[in-house]
Parts: structure tokens; C-alpha cells; sequence
């Protein structure tokens, strides 16, 4: 597959499902800048576990190949030092000229006058011996996964799976000096002892939390008047603040006329929504136009991309005409069961990369459809975007080029999840046989017959 | 809750069940989640002459022979194996197929494995029905001893360790499947609908997936009266005219069932010429076989996804499956090679009583 990279021409604009929810903070990252899960929540290394039980702690800033990016301790504010021999390792992450200078990002002019990222002012570089995405110091978490080339062409990976795994060579220690640009979790944020920034995953934001980890919402109104707006039955509950509480950083605090304080976070009040359940629900989002999720700072999302619950797996990635958006992925063995679960295997950067936009599909083909991305789109957050061989563009999330299906008719169908098809071939041909086995022996880290499945899209 | 009681709720639920009770309103319906499922299995002595075939460790030894390796360094291999010096033999297994003379994976390119000509089970009796509506050549079924029964995968499998039991003596396999799954998988729903229960007359039953995996009690039992909601993923949809006589319904004519399932098993259950026979006891279970046509590779996939570790621990020789498969397969024939590619076979399932309830309010409101 063929990632475009390239020049920035114009800002995207974020979906509508996006704008309706998390519209308190900025998108996290600019065009040719994306952001990548890193670790175990990565899910190559599976085990017996299943990848819901990952949670994912870290998200990296990655370049438009979804390249880990890295800062230079040694690097004062504004300025790269890293030149020369450190420059043949550490390879600076080259900005677009049209980039104009936003929000936490800006340019450094290089010596020799190229353009290198900056992060809070940090100059932003590349390391040369990663060549998968998700990569920290050359140690590739797919090396887990199936046996595969990886992005310098060499065969990695196997089978490694369970006491093998356990036992495999420790990963290289990072270089001294050296530090992964993360996006997640957020440093210097200065926030409550009781609240905290977390990945909002529902709501495709980074987004304030409370001490339970429930999503927090931010009210467009007077706080101090928001009985009126509530109404009754009011699903909103404020967050309490402790009498002695101080401001601190962006977060201030509201008099309530019950006597009670109540913080707010840039001026707005701050709630939970009675009807979260669980960590990571945004179920308040777009049930009032006023409540929207605290969003400290929000992922790119294209236009035309929107955000649907399904009634079985929460929410997944949408068209703004609802259709659900799917991934094909090589299906990985799960002695613990879990498959069926929401998250059950998670998106692997790297095997969604081999797979391309060839589905290798043998039932119902007719029926599945490229996302189709718009000429000037380009990689940005979790989005990145291939060219088919036709010389169209696909969407491409986390790694995988994104299809719609037919059979689908409503918006929260997800008719063509968990649809395989296997890598054997029932006749005695053996050699049609190996080449098969060849085609669909993507990502499955067992030595087992493998299978390339239709999995929804979840953000 | 009281069974009766159970069921007047269910009728007070009669507009939220909205797939089930799409027909005309019954007098009564009986709603269940599925809580084992299995082949229908009814494994008994002599019914392998001559002894099941080899446990994994001894077929291995045959088949290091079957790729030419000398008795000797096949005893040395088994010796290093056993003594955990080398894994040269489970090597040597994971690769034993051959593509051009080259080594390969025996699991994705099972035909290319000398067949290692697994016995099958030779036996009188097997659970199930008569599919194809000829006499000869069938089994008799144990309990109804209807004849002309055709359960092929009985007869494949049935010599296979793994395989073997009956329907209290769970077989490994299965009950492996069914344990791993059963906390995470979303469960089946099953409705029955009649005017009178206590008459015999037309009954209607519907299939449905639910949304949650079943639930169970403190020690793994399957929990009576949870509710479920049904998925309205039309894939998993089923709905039969079926007849009740004598307290046994039965399906008088043949039909397709689909239900999704999990990979670890098989994708989904697909049957053609589906038959069925449930009794439904005085204190409220239901149990019961389900018999048809099933493509036997998605039950190959099943065997071999998992590769070495379920060829060792659970299924044996996962090649030599897939030769067993092949020859006994006995419907839907390709119409170009010939070769059947289903197998008939018989599931027999045991449910609980459940509230059933449509996740779907908003659309139908």
C-alpha cells in the first residue's frame, strides 16, 4: 500500500459528529502528522488474553508513515542540535513548506534550511531502524505477529506466541538522550487531584475525566443557573469540588447556588452524564447541543466521517450517511475466546499495511466498497490514505483501508462484521494450494490455517 | 420467578419482542437462551474395531515414518521430544506437507499431507435424521431408531479421541469450544409459540442471536430467567412452521439455518436440509437435535486455525481431519470436481428459560 505524504494544501475540516461532541479543544494533530497506539495495546501479541483487555495507555505523535517521532533532550527550545553523524540515526521529521505555525506545533529552520517539525517548541526526528509503525527505538511490537516483511523488507515475526514470546530477547533500550513524542498521556497538564485527561475514545478526544474515569461535559450556559436548562429527571451532575479547592491551570471554579462549588474548565461548567456507565462512554454527547465532552483536544476525523452507536458493539466509524465503516483483517486465534467482543482484536498498524486495499475477497465481493478519500486528503491523527490501483484514494484508519457494505441498510447495521474467509483450498492442487496460504497469511500469529475476516471500524 | 409467571411477563414483553412475535399473537410463547450445544455424539464400545486411532504422540511417529525418516533417527527425534532437549519433531510436524518437494504448513495445505488414512467410527447407531429420504446406508437413531440416519461426521470423527462421548459424557472438543466461548459469545435465543401447549397442533419456532453472551451462575451453571435482547442482525434470523405431537416438535419439512458463531468454532453454523426434534419437559427445559447439511470446511477451519497447539492438546492429527472430512462427506456436491462439499451431522442442544426482549424499540416505534 502506498501511504501519501506530501504537501499540506488545506486544513480539513473536522465531521459533523465530531463537531457536534468535542468541539472544546483544537485537533490534536496537523496534517502530515499522525498518532499511533503503542504497546501492548497494540494487539499483536495476543495470547490468551483478548486485545479488550488493553487498554490503550499510550499514544504517540508518528510521522505520515505512522514513523514513531521522537525529541532530543540535548535540544534547546526552537532550535535542532541533532546534525551530522546523529542525523544518519535520528532523521529529522520534515515539515511541508505550506505549514504555517498552529497551536502546540511550529517549524524549526535547519541549518541547511530544511523545515523540521517541532512539538512545544522540541524539534521532532525519526529513527531510522523503525520500520513498523508503532516502532520505539527499532523494536517492533509486529514482530509478534504472523511471519511477514516488514517495512525494510526483512521477515519478521512467526508465531511468536505464549512461553516464546515470554522468552524472546528484551527489546533494545531506547538511547539515552532520546524521548517518543507522546500525544497520550498528556505531560504538564495541570488539572484537580480529582480530574484527569484520558482518550475518549467514543468521542475521538482526549477529554477530561473524573476520578471514576467517567467522560466529563462541558456547559455551554450558566452553570449557576442550570436547573432551569436541566429539567427534570436532569441526566447532568456536576462536578463537585471540595470547599477548599483552588484554581489551578485552566480550571476554575463556580459558586453554585446550593452552596456548592463546582469546577469549570475554561470557563465552562463541568458534568458527568448519569447514562455513562463505564469509562469511555460519551453517551451525553450530541443529546444537548449545550453539554459537549470536555475535549482537552480532539482527533482528526475527515469530512464526511461520522460517529454511530450500534446497539451491539457501541460505536463505530460511519459515512455522514451512516453506513458503517469496516477494516479487513487477518484473524487471530484466540484459545481465551473474546472475538466477538467489542475491541476483541484490535487494529494492527502493521498487518493492516500489508493488506493493502486487496480485500483477497471470495464471498459477496460485489458488496463491498472502498471509502473513498478525496484527491488532496492526506495522513492526519489516526487517518492515513492509500492509493489504489486505479489511482483512486481509500481512507485508511490505524492502518487499514476502510470499506462500506451493501448489506447494511441503516445507520448502526453492522451486517458484514465477522465475515471470514480461509486461506485453504479443498482440492488436491496443492501447489494453488501454497499460494493461497500465501494470500491470506496476513497477521495471524499462529501456524494454524489463517483467515481474513470483515471487522467494523471502531475508533 | 414461576415458570407461568415467566411467561405472562413474556407477554407482557409480547411488543418488545419484536422479531419473535412478528406473526400473529400466540396464546403462549416459551423463550430459552441455548446453554450447551454440541454434535450429538453417542461414542460406545465397539464401535471402533480394532481401537480409536492413535493419540497425537503415536501418529507423529507414523507420520515421521510417512516422510521417510529411518526408525532410528525417528526414535531419536521422539526421545529428544520427550525429553524437551529438541522441538526438531514438532518441527518437522508443522512443516510435514509438501509443495514442489519443499516443506510447508500442513495446516493451510492439508492435501498436500500423504494421507494418514485415520480410521472412521463403524457403529449401527447415531443421533439425527433421515436428510436425504434414503434408507440404506444410514445409521439408526439410538432413541427415535429411525433408520436411514445420516450424521456422516459421526462416522468421521467418531474414532477420534477428541471427539468421542455422549450426550452427558461431553466430548473434549466441543465442551472446549463451548467453555472457552460461552462468557464472551453472544448467545442464541430460541422462541416457541403455540396456541396450546397441552395440544398438539402447529407450533412456530424462531432463532435469534442475542447481544450478550450468556449468563451464568457463580459456578459456571447456565443462569435461569436472565433477559436478553435480540440482535437485529438479520444473518442470525430463523424462523420454522413446525408441528408439537406427543410433546415433540419436529419440523415437517426441511429448511436453512444460519446462526452466527465464533471462528474458534466455526463462523457460523450454515445448515441446508435442516431437521429438527426438541421435547420440551414438564419443568420448563427444552432439549433437543438439530440435524442438516453443514460445509465441512467450516468445521476443518475450526480444527486447524489454531494450528500445532490444538492438533496436540485437543483434536489430533489436524491433516488427517481434513482427509476424514473429505471422504465422508456426503452433500452439496461442487458441480464441477464432484466432491461433496458438506457433511451431514446432528447438534444437540440443551436451553434455559429466559426473558427475550428486542434491543431495536426506537426503530419500530
Amino acid at each position: 500500500m502506498k501511504i501519501v505524504h506530501g504537501v499540506c494544501l488545506a486544513l480539513l475540516l473536522p465531521g459533523a459528529v465530531s463537531a457536534k461532541t468535542a468541539d472544546v479543544g483544537g485537533v490534536l494533530t496537523p496534517p502530515g502528522i499522525t498518532l499511533q497506539v503503542m504497546g501492548k495495546a497494540q494487539g499483536y501479541d495476543l495470547s490468551k488474553q483478548t486485545a479488550a483487555f488493553n487498554p490503550r495507555e499510550q499514544l504517540a505523535f508518528t510521522d505520515a508513515q505512522g514513523m514513531t517521532l521522537y525529541t532530543y533532550d540535548k535540544d534547546p527550545s526552537g532550535k535542532a542540535t541533532c546534525g551530522g553523524e546523529c542525523a544518519a540515526s535520528w532523521r529529522p521529521a520534515l515539515a511541508p513548506a505550506a505549514f504555517k505555525p498552529s497551536g502546540d506545533w511550529s517549524v524549526i529552520k535547519r541549518d541547511d534550511g530544511a523545515r523540521q517539525w517541532a512539538y512545544r517548541g522540541k524539534a521532532l526526528y525519526t529513527f531510522v531502524k523503525d520500520v513498523d509503525p508503532g516502532s520505539i527505538g527499532g523494536n517492533s511490537p509486529a514482530r509478534l505477529g504472523a511471519r511477514r516483511k516488514n517495512g525494510a523488507g526483512e521477515y519478521v515475526g512467526g508465531g511468536v506466541r505464549g512461553a516464546a514470546a515470554r522468552n524472546a530477547a528484551p527489546d533494545v533500550p531506547l538511547a539515552a538522550d532520546w524521548k517518543v513524542a507522546y500525544a497520550f498521556p498528556v505531560a504538564d497538564f495541570a488539572a484537580p487531584a480529582s480530574l484527569a485527561v484520558k482518550e475518549v475514545a467514543d468521542a475521538g478526544a482526549l477529554a477530561l475525566v473524573d476520578h471514576r474515569g467517567d467522560t466529563l461535559y462541558a456547559y455551554d450556559g450558566d452553570a449557576a443557573r442550570d436547573a432551569k436548562a436541566c429539567g427534570r429527571g436532569c441526566a447532568w451532575q456536576p462536578v463537585a469540588a471540595a470547599q477548599l479547592a483552588e484554581p489551578i491551570g485552566d480550571f476554575s471554579l463556580i459558586a453554585r447556588p446550593d452552596g456548592l462549588k463546582q469546577w469549570a474548565y475554561r470557563g465552562r461548567g463541568l458534568y458527568a452524564y448519569a447514562h455513562d456507565l463505564a469509562p469511555n462512554d460519551a453517551n451525553g454527547a450530541g443529546v444537548d447541543k449545550r453539554w459537549r465532552v470536555a475535549a482537552v483536544s480532539r482527533f482528526f476525523m475527515p469530512r464526511g466521517v461520522t460517529l454511530a452507536k450500534t446497539l451491539s458493539q457501541g460505536v463505530v466509524l460511519a459515512t455522514d450517511s451512516g453506513k458503517t465503516l469496516y477494516r479487513r483483517d487477518g484473524y487471530i486465534f484466540q484459545s481465551g475466546g473474546g472475538h466477538s467482543l467489542r475491541r476483541g482484536q484490535q487494529p494492527r498498524p502493521a498487518v493492516g499495511r500489508d493488506i493493502g486495499t486487496d480485500p483477497r475477497c471470495k464471498s459477496d465481493c460485489g458488496k463491498w466498497h472502498p471509502f473513498a478519500a478525496p484527491k488532496n486528503a492526506e495522513p492526519q491523527g489516526f487517518w492515513s490514505v492509500a492509493v489504489r490501483d486505479d489511482g483512486r484514494k481509500q481512507w485508511v484508519y490505524q492502518g487499514y483501508a476502510l470499506w462500506t457494505y451493501d448489506g447494511d441498510t441503516r445507520p448502526g447495521d453492522i451486517n458484514g462484521n465477522d465475515v471470514l474467509d480461509y486461506g485453504f483450498a479443498n482440492q488436491p492442487e496443492v501447489a494453488s494450494a501454497g499460494a493461497l496460504q500465501k494470500a491470506y497469511d496476513i497477521g495471524t500469529p499462529m501456524d494454524g490455517l489463517p483467515a481474513l475476516y470483515w471487522a467494523i471500524a471502531v475508533p | 420467578m414461576p415458570g407461568v409467571a415467566r411467561f405472562l411477563a413474556v407477554s407482557a414483553l409480547a411488543l418488545m419482542t419484536v422479531p419473535m412475535a412478528a406473526k400473529p399473537a400466540a396464546a403462549e410463547t416459551r423463550t430459552y437462551v441455548i446453554s450447551w450445544f454440541a454434535q450429538a455424539s453417542y461414542s460406545h464400545e465397539g464401535d471402533c474395531p480394532g481401537g480409536q486411532n492413535p493419540e497425537i504422540a503415536a501418529q507423529y511417529i507414523k507420520n515421521l515414518a510417512a516422510l521417510g525418516l529411518p526408525p532410528a533417527k525417528i526414535e531419536e527425534l521422539a526421545r529428544k521430544q520427550e525429553d524437551g532437549e529438541t522441538t526438531e519433531l514438532r518441527d518437522l510436524m508443522n512443516s510435514r506437507a509438501r509443495i514442489d518437494g519443499q516443506p510447508a504448513n500442513p495446516f493451510t495445505n492439508p492435501a498436500a499431507v500423504a494421507d494418514p488414512k485415520l480410521k472412521a467410527m463403524e457403529s449401527r447407531y447415531a443421533y439425527g435424521f433421515n436428510l436425504d429420504g434414503k434408507g440404506a446406508g444410514g445409521f439408526e437413531d439410538p432413541e427415535t431408531h429411525e433408520q436411514g440416519v445420516n450424521h456422516a461426521l459421526m462416522r468421521a470423527l467418531g474414532c477420534v479421541h477428541g471427539f468421542r462421548g455422549t450426550l452427558q459424557g461431553r466430548p473434549t472438543y466441543w465442551a472446549w469450544g463451548w467453555g472457552q466461548l460461552k462468557d464472551s459469545q453472544p448467545a442464541w435465543l430460541m422462541s416457541v409459540s403455540a396456541d396450546d401447549f397441552a395440544k398438539d397442533g402447529p407450533v412456530t419456532i424462531v432463532f435469534d442471536r442475542a447481544l450478550e453472551h450468556i449468563r451464568s451462575n457463580v459456578d459456571g451453571s447456565p443462569r435461569a430467567e436472565a433477559t436478553y435482547r435480540i440482535d437485529p442482525d438479520p444473518r442470525s434470523h430463523n424462523e420454522f412452521k413446525a408441528v408439537l405431537k406427543g410433546g415433540v416438535i419436529s419440523l415437517p419439512a426441511p429448511a436453512t439455518l444460519r446462526l452466527m458463531q465464533n471462528p474458534l468454532v466455526a463462523p457460523e453454523v450454515r445448515l441446508t436440509q435442516t431437521h429438527f426434534r426438541f421435547k420440551m419437559g414438564a419443568d420448563g427445559t427444552l432439549t433437543g437435535f438439530i440435524g442438516g447439511y453443514q460445509p465441512w470446511s467450516d468445521l476443518y477451519f475450526g480444527f486447524a486455525a489454531g494450528g500445532p497447539t490444538m492438533e496436540i492438546c485437543i483434536v489430533g492429527d489436524i491433516p488427517g481431519l481434513y482427509y476424514l472430512l473429505k471422504r465422508h462427506a456426503d452433500g452439496a456436491p461442487d458441480p464441477v470436481t464432484g466432491q461433496n462439499t458438506a457433511i451431514s451431522v446432528t447438534y444437540y442442544f440443551e436451553t434455559t428459560p429466559a426473558f427475550v426482549v428486542s434491543a431495536d424499540l426506537r426503530r419500530k416505534q
